[in-house]
């Protein structure tokens, strides 16, 4: 009698111990998958830091809804507008300058992959814009209407609809490349600058201060601030702009190597957290998989590089009051090579 | 007394405030539990990238080895210098040495006696030229250019010694102060060796210009000096297209004061280094969206400067690709001639690799592909030298 009593007391003092040892035996195990599933996938920081970055869509303007897309084949590419904007300190947060717009489309079926880079000086009419019978330079767009006027100006203008756009500022591009462990370039020249930018200082005082800079010819690994000094300065080419339009490409190509190896797709969680504050682009998470996907089956796709550069494309002259030095595009030769492009 | 009922609600009421408790216990339980997941998919949602980093390191975002690894593939007969963090090395054998301390060594240039170095140290807006003995004593600085006007700041790159010593040949873009135009590339200029200059005038007026570099292009590059009458260096000029310069070799003749083309202006070609018997020229060559060759082609002086050469440019048609694949850069002959070492870019890195040469009956044959370094990160903007022991 006395030892079933004791067993009872027994019993009645383990219920609780087994039970808090089978909820923290549960706990350790759902930790460890989680953390097993995370390390082994990245999935979960990847969902994270793309919804922050992604998914930014910019209403169409009601021009935009009614633009007839010119040219046939161009629904079976993806078409993607990249911007590459100046401080973003030197401007309303709303208005800021694309210093780069280059169109990028990937025709996956056809296995066609264009770069095309449009000057920012290009002198078109941009609705809204009063001044010089509303003629200015193709960068005034995003200052006076954002994203969504450049988009719809590159619609309108070269007859292909823009599936997605994406922004990058100069912070975002130096943590993209160093993100990427750096780029292994071969310089088009040596790169001489008398005026480089020295806005990235943080100190507001330098803002519209400038620097000397120098780039060797010679081949050489570039970290992202390199990598950027070498896309973004124009003063030491002839050109000016189509010269660094060239670089950008360049680099662009490099990076576009880098994500052609599939071990990369393992460093796509630090990338997207290091990114997610100063990159911005309207693809939704699935539809930025698929385009990774798609790029990596484009591995071995020779990429068509263009750029909307004098003699071929455009001229170089003044226009405008104040005066300014512009460039002129030439569009029966331009609509002549979007059909070429993306014509039937 | 306390009657059976009595005793049967309090056991009742007893029993019911365990059940309660129980369940309270329960549901905190749970609570608890819930929390703690949440909580943990919070931290590994907001710092999983730091708890995979420090758990899982990887290769993310670049960091620069400090050592040189030899691949012991490879013994190396003389002594192979070159810059790896701004700061000069050399492998001999193999074994590696690391000369100076001062991190501020860029594109050395090595007397042919193999006793002197002179090298570039970069600053923000202005390089300097400095000079040490081979074992990095005695450093004294060559140039100044440092000054409170950016304008008045400039830049020097690759310089060359005269083989007999005397002169040190190298690029700056000092012409800008001469003409007042800012956008002056970098031409090739001289000094006697043994000169300091203390400001840039007493160095405008002590130097002697032997190139004026085209606009916009960048300037001239890559000068070496491999005999006491001519120099070689890298030309760029817009021929084909204005969105990026061409590039070609060039030879500077001091007897007729004139540059000569060693090879055709649309043939991208950098780096010329001579080999220690004149006959041929290494050399690197620009190709596609990103890569760089190395070549070996046939050096016949007398038709360069006979114009014969730049009329058909039958040695450079025939020259040989000795690296047709991937980033390559910096060749050097070995003191016999027969290997070059150069810069090689394997996976991530640059590396120094080498490959042999045989000349049989006139026609080179290359030796197999053979890594010196790995994983080195090696300075591919600045030259390397091959020297005797």
């Amino acid at each position: 009698m006395v030892i079933d009593i004791d067993k009872s007391k027994l019993q009645k003092k383990n219920k609780p111990r087994k039970k808090w040892k089978i909820f923290l035996l549960t706990l350790l195990i759902f930790v460890a998958v989680i953390i097993f599933l995370y390390i082994k996938s990245g999935y979960l920081s990847v969902t994270y830091d793309l919804f922050k970055i992604t998914g930014n869509k910019i209403q169409r303007t009601k021009v935009e809804q009614t633009i007839h897309y010119k040219y046939d084949n161009s629904n079976k590419f993806i078409n993607i507008l990249l911007l590459g904007s100046d401080t973003d300190q030197k401007f309303n947060p709303n208005s800021i300058l694309t210093q780069t717009i280059m169109i990028v489309s990937v025709n996956p079926y056809q296995k066609k992959i264009y770069m095309i880079s449009i000057p920012r000086d290009f002198w078109i009419k941009i609705p809204g814009y009063t001044q010089n019978g509303g003629y200015s330079k193709f960068d005034t767009a995003s200052e006076i209407g954002g994203i969504a006027l450049t988009r719809q100006l590159v619609e309108q203008y070269f007859g292909i609809k823009i599936d997605y756009y994406a922004w990058i500022g100069l912070k975002g591009f130096i943590k993209l490349i160093d993100t990427f462990g750096g780029v292994n370039v071969v310089p088009t020249h040596p790169v001489l600058d008398w005026s480089y930018p020295n806005d990235l200082t943080g100190n507001p005082n330098l803002l519209y201060s400038s620097i000397n800079l120098y780039i060797s010819g010679a081949p050489q690994y570039m970290t992202g601030s390199r990598a950027l000094e070498y896309v973004r300065s124009r003063h030491g080419d002839l050109m000016g702009d189509f010269g660094r339009s060239k670089r950008q490409q360049q680099v662009l190509r490099i990076l576009k190597d880098k994500l052609d190896n599939p071990s990369t797709i393992s460093e796509i969680p630090s990338l997207f957290n290091n990114l997610s504050s100063i990159v911005r682009t309207d693809m939704t998470i699935p539809e930025v998989l698929s385009l990774a996907k798609i790029a990596l089956a484009l591995k071995n796709t020779k990429i068509q590089s263009i750029i909307l550069s004098p003699p071929d494309y455009s001229s170089i002259g003044n226009a405008g009051y104040p005066i300014q030095s512009v460039v002129f595009p030439n569009w029966q030769k331009i609509n002549s090579l979007f059909l070429k492009l993306y014509g039937n | 007394m306390e009657t059976n009922m009595d005793f049967n609600n309090r056991n009742n009421i007893k029993n019911m405030s365990n059940k309660n408790t129980k369940k309270g216990k329960k549901i905190l339980g749970y609570g608890v539990f819930l929390i703690l997941i949440v909580f943990i998919a919070y931290i590994l949602l907001k710092y999983g990238t730091i708890i995979e980093s420090i758990l899982n390191p990887k290769n993310i975002g670049f960091s620069i080895s400090k050592n040189v690894t030899l691949s012991n593939q490879y013994n190396l007969n003389g002594r192979l210098y070159f810059v790896k963090n701004n700061n000069m090395w050399y492998i001999t054998g193999n074994t590696t040495h690391k000369v100076t301390n001062t991190n501020n060594v860029s594109d050395i240039g090595i007397s042919k006696n193999g006793k002197q170095v002179t090298y570039v140290s970069f600053h923000t807006n202005y390089s300097d030229l400095r000079q040490m003995n081979i074992n990095g004593t005695n450093n004294t600085q060559l140039t100044d250019w440092q000054s409170q006007y950016i304008q008045n700041e400039a830049w020097s790159a690759t310089p060359a010694y005269e083989p007999n010593g005397n002169y040190i040949a190298y690029d700056t873009n000092i012409r800008k102060l001469i003409t007042g135009i800012p956008r002056a590339g970098l031409g090739v200029w001289m000094f006697k060796n043994g000169t300091t200059f203390p400001s840039y005038s007493s160095q405008i007026y002590n130097e002697t210009e032997l190139t004026i570099p085209t606009r916009y292009t960048g300037g001239d590059a890559d000068v070496t000096w491999p005999n006491n009458n001519f120099l070689l260096y890298t030309y760029y000029i817009y021929y084909t297209g204005i969105a990026q310069p061409d590039s070609q070799i060039m030879l500077y003749d001091f007897n007729t004061n004139q540059s000569y083309p060693v090879t055709p202006v649309t043939s991208e070609a950098m780096e010329p280094r001579l080999s220690p018997n004149e006959k041929y020229l290494a050399f690197t060559e620009r190709k596609g969206n990103n890569s760089n060759y190395l070549y070996v082609m046939k050096f016949d002086l007398n038709s360069i400067l006979n114009n014969t050469e730049q009329s058909s440019f039958s040695n450079y048609k025939n020259t040989l690709q000795l690296i047709s694949n991937g980033i390559n850069a910096q060749p050097t002959w070995s003191p016999n001639g027969k290997n070059i070492a150069f810069i090689k870019l394997n996976g991530n890195s640059f590396d120094i690799a080498a490959k042999s040469i045989q000349n049989k009956k006139g026609k080179l044959k290359f030796g197999n592909l053979t890594y010196i370094t790995t994983n080195s990160e090696i300075d591919s903007t600045s030259k390397m030298y091959w020297l005797e022991k």
